[in-house]
């Protein structure tokens, strides 16, 4: 169900970030089933191993000492 | 209502911190939906999304909106907008315009335009999670919502210009104060989303408003009986609390070094005050409440609400059988309505000065109700 594997990406967020800085992941059923530096090549990845829609993906970014803005010119 | 618990990451500098993100669906052109999930920041200007999302989307990058963006830093990058459903949950979905960068080293975000402008954002640091809701008011209300709030504040603000002896001021404003908090509490409640027991507030806003209003029609002899039952009340409440056996919070204000003062000051209040009522009598206004709504001219108002409403105050079997089903904006028009009585009320009685549209639109609430 997409709100556990959210739980469970929400509650593991530290070691997801520190394992997989940089990185984009796909997380289903309690476990990572994607990982990869591009969307469609760990969607691809998670479809194949549990199923299109099944999981979430998530973009971890390369350091958590950030400050987001973005303006437009 | 969208419920997202925040996350957490391990800083450099700042040790462990929490960071809100949603989980968020969009809409992929094949029809499919596709799960992310992405921080929230009302810095950004619009949401942002990494250039592979459009691939795994399936949309064509180039084809939306061109734009150049800016990060704190100063970095300016190329992003193509394009307008994504987005699915909170099944019965919570949007249009919005995210602008997808032509690099994979940007953060995904959610942003303001389209976003955060659309729902109503509650980052909630005691429960460390974020709710995401719809607005609470709509364009129209958001419009009425200012004019009461600033009128309020302008009365407020004129309070020394109200012709009263101070214990007549100390009633109104007590009125006021009471009918500025529920109103409060209501609005509370409509923004939580949370509204079929909004009757509970709106029955106690009907009698505040029907007595403010009783108490105006011969002020200067009614306030000073309002206040001075407020002494009776509190002697009889506070023998109550002393009578035994006592509960803890009894005990404690038995035991306290400063009851014998405290003690005497409420029985002096009280002797001043008792003379001025029937013996046993129950309300500062020596009739029933359903009198008193006839005598004001709100009897109406009585029967088509306040005993509805009663029946939520005192869970009857009839409130536990009623699905939920008040209109919010219904009972938003009746809470304007009562708050606007109480304004115009002490307005006309300060001689309060207020513009004709202040004065229009008060009376317009004033006089209808829902």
């Amino acid at each position: 169900m997409a709100s556990d594997d959210f739980n469970w990406l929400v509650e593991h967020g530290v070691e997801l970030a520190k394992k997989y800085a940089g990185k984009w992941i796909a997380v289903s059923g309690g476990a990572v089933v994607g990982v990869g530096d591009t969307a469609p090549e760990v969607a691809a990845q998670a479809r194949e191993k549990v199923g299109d829609g099944r999981y979430i993906l998530e973009a971890i970014d390369d350091s958590a000492d950030v400050i987001y803005f973005n303006g437009l010119f | 209502m969208a419920y997202f618990e925040w996350t957490r990451r391990l800083t450099e500098y700042f040790g462990e911190v929490h960071f809100p993100i949603a989980n968020v669906r969009l809409r992929r052109g094949d029809g499919g939906l596709e799960g992310f999930a992405i921080p929230l920041d009302s810095g950004a200007v619009i949401s942002l999304l990494r250039r592979s999302v459009a691939d795994v989307l399936g949309l064509n990058w180039e084809n939306g909106r061109r734009v150049e963006l800016g990060g704190i830093a100063g970095q300016r990058f190329r992003a193509h907008v394009h307008q994504v459903e987005t699915v909170l949950h099944d019965s919570f979905r949007f249009p919005v315009p995210y602008a997808i960068a032509d690099r994979e080293d940007v953060p995904n975000l959610l942003g303001r335009l389209g976003f955060f402008d659309q729902v109503q954002i509650d980052f909630d640091s005691t429960l460390l999670a974020t709710k995401v809701s719809r607005q609470w008011l709509g364009d129209a209300d958001r419009v009425i919502w200012r004019f009461m709030f600033d009128l309020s504040r302008q009365i407020e603000a004129r309070w020394d210009q109200l012709p009263a002896a101070p214990i007549v001021r100390e009633a109104i404003v007590h009125f006021y104060n009471h009918t500025s908090s529920l109103f409060a509490c209501i609005a509370g409640l409509i923004k939580l989303h949370c509204t079929h027991d909004l009757p509970v507030l709106l029955r106690s806003l009907f009698e505040s408003s029907v007595q403010f209003e009783y108490m105006m029609n011969d002020v200067e002899t009614r306030a000073p009986r309002f206040v001075a039952f407020g002494k009776v009340i509190k002697r009889k409440q506070y023998d109550e609390a002393m009578r035994q056996p006592r509960g803890k919070i009894a005990e404690h204000l038995f035991a306290s070094e400063n009851r014998e003062q405290g003690e005497a000051r409420i029985n002096e209040e009280y002797d001043a005050a008792i003379g001025l009522f029937r013996p046993g009598e129950k309300r500062w206004y020596e009739m029933s409440f359903e009198r008193l709504a006839r005598e004001t001219g709100r009897e109406i108002e009585y029967r088509l609400w306040y005993r509805r409403f009663s029946d939520w105050v005192h869970s009857t079997p009839f409130k536990a059988s009623v699905p939920q089903s008040w209109n919010p904006e219904t009972l938003l028009q009746l809470a304007y309505h009562y708050l606007a009585r109480v304004l115009l009320g002490i307005a006309d009685y300060g001689s309060m000065i207020l513009t004709s549209e202040q004065h229009e639109v008060l009376r317009g609430y004033a006089e209808n109700f829902a």
